[in-house]
């Protein structure tokens, strides 16, 4: 969020792919929460755009990955990254959902 | 981003004991014609007329948000998207949080998810205190302290069982640490509906109808009378007043428009913090310097001013005149009549190390130095920045920016546009040992 710079509308529709498809190819419970923020970065060094997705489960620590591009931008190979940066061995074929639909 | 077409949700919290529950049954069964969502800690799922209880165990997340960390409640994430799912059932939603619950996480969540700040919008937050006992709460917990500090509305609750004296007392305590607030009393949490819900969060613009000095700093004097003199002496008297001393500025070449009463506010305050010279009854007031006045003793006191030609002054005194019946008497003997008076929000000692800081300045400022600013202030002192809210006025943008936050996240939107009223900026915080010189000076920096 800037203050000043028109505020983007959410892709909402795919913001709820992405979930999904991370949901069900990580098997998750239903009680596991995925959660997506896309936000602006004034950081020297940050992209000016990033996506953070992060995994929310009981009694477990959180996990995060941050993708150097917006919502619109992410494709199966970004999100396969993030489920092995979370400990999970994820083929291309569990997110094929997500490549059909692009 | 069209906040209307969101679902508004409050956040009712307060210490143990405090009444949040007889005010939720309270909420939950007042004829009001809201479908309420109520999300809550400490019962099970029922379902209830007007509306969904449901029950959510606290499960507090440290995540990173781009290059700031913050905390969130994955439960509530979890139940937020599940009611989602049954948007139509509801039209308002209701998170009751645990008494020794930290309300940060909470509020944090409605900002930590795009598909959530889509469908959500943080009304307001509302903070029950038990009256007989904040006071000791407030010293022994952070999460009490919290609690105060979160609120958009402080009911203060259970007055019956404690003196109008000692409740004054709380007040002015509860409303040192957090200015925005707006503070109800109650005595069973009896409290109308819409006096805690739809509160509009966003919205300073209630708090400044309510209080329309809240954003003005404190200045070590509270009147200023402006007088216009013609060449020769003329007589200031006072009464018998609270002090035996009042200090006092005189500002010459004075002119009533506020803009110029609040240049010399600014001037004086300086002065203010020179030594004062004391001036004995009977003696001349000397201008521009500042004076203590000395008023011991029974009866009305005689001081004097002088000037040798036409002079506009303005008095900048310590207490209001009605304190002191202060008057200006001319050399026919006639008390004469201010041409303009304005009173100040008055100094005081905050004893509190939670507070808060309202900056109001007039102009422009710059989208990107603002940004740059409020990047490194939220990266480095988010975590004591407990809340924020503000407008903005942004160079070569027609409408007003208004923004909320929390910790180190925050929201806004283009508001209404400016149109003919002055372009001006009203920002607060309210946290921890927050350096109000050092954030005032690094946001007029960001002017254009």
């Amino acid at each position: 969020m800037l203050i000043g710079k028109p505020s983007r509308q959410s892709n909402l529709e795919r913001i709820r792919r992405i979930k999904q498809s991370l949901h069900s190819a990580l098997e998750l419970p239903e009680e596991a929460t995925i959660t997506l923020n896309e936000l602006a970065c004034l950081e020297e060094g940050c992209e000016p755009i990033e996506t953070v997705i992060g995994l929310l489960r009981p009694s477990q620590s959180a996990c995060q990955y941050t993708l150097h591009k917006g919502v619109e931008a992410i494709d199966a190979s970004d999100l396969a990254r993030v489920c092995k940066s979370w400990g999970f061995d994820v083929n291309a074929r569990a997110l094929s959902s997500f490549t059909e639909e692009n | 981003m069209d906040v209307s077409q969101k679902v508004p949700v409050t956040i009712l919290t307060g210490f143990l004991g405090s009444g949040k529950t007889t005010l939720l049954n309270r909420i939950l069964s007042e004829e009001h014609g809201k479908r309420i969502s109520v999300i809550e800690n400490e019962y099970g799922e029922v379902g209830i007329d007007q509306g969904l209880v449901i029950d959510a165990d606290e499960e507090i997340f440290e995540m990173s948000n781009g290059c700031i960390c913050c905390t969130v409640r994955g439960d509530l994430i979890r139940v937020l998207g599940n009611l989602m799912k049954r948007r139509d059932k509801f039209d308002y939603v209701l998170v009751e949080t645990t008494g020794l619950a930290d309300p940060g996480p909470v509020a944090q969540t409605f900002f930590m998810d795009d598909e959530i700040r889509a469908e959500f919008s943080l009304d307001g937050i509302v903070t029950l205190v038990d009256a007989a006992h904040i006071d000791q709460q407030l010293g022994r917990s952070d999460e009490s302290t919290e609690q105060v500090a979160f609120a958009d509305v402080l009911v203060l609750n259970k007055t019956d069982l404690v003196n109008d004296e000692d409740l004054d007392d709380v007040e002015a305590r509860l409303r040192d640490m957090n200015r925005m607030a707006r503070v109800l009393r109650s005595e069973q949490a009896n409290l109308p509906v819409d006096t805690v819900l739809h509160l509009g969060a966003f919205d300073l613009d209630q708090v400044l109808e309510r209080r329309p000095t809240f954003l003005e700093p404190e200045y070590p004097f509270e009147w200023t009378g402006v007088y216009a003199l013609a060449p020769g002496r003329y007589e200031v008297s006072l009464d018998e007043g609270p002090d035996p001393t009042m200090s006092l500025v005189v500002v010459p070449d004075q002119t009533g428009d506020d803009a110029a009463l609040r240049d010399s506010a600014e001037w004086c305050v300086r002065r203010y913090a020179e030594p004062a010279q004391r001036v004995n009854p009977g003696e001349t007031i000397p201008i521009g310097q500042h004076v203590s006045l000395q008023l011991d003793g029974h009866g009305r006191k005689s001081f004097y001013l002088e000037t040798d030609s036409a002079l506009e002054v303005g008095l900048y005194a310590q207490h209001t005149a009605e304190e002191f019946d202060l008057k200006v008497i001319d050399a026919e003997g006639q008390a004469m009549t201010e041409q303009a008076e304005r009173t100040w929000v008055a100094q005081h000692e905050h004893d509190d190390e939670v507070g808060s800081i309202a900056i109001e300045v007039d102009g422009d400022v710059n989208a990107d130095k603002l940004n740059a600013w409020l990047s490194t202030l939220l990266r480095e002192r988010g975590v004591d920045i407990f809340r924020m809210k503000g407008f903005i006025s942004i160079e070569n943008e027609e409408e007003r920016f208004v923004f909320q936050g929390v910790h180190m996240l925050f929201d806004g939107q283009p508001d209404r546009p400016w149109g003919d009223s002055p372009r001006r900026n009203q920002l607060v915080f309210i946290g921890r040992n927050l350096d109000e010189a050092e954030m005032r000076s690094d946001f007029e920096s960001c002017l254009v």
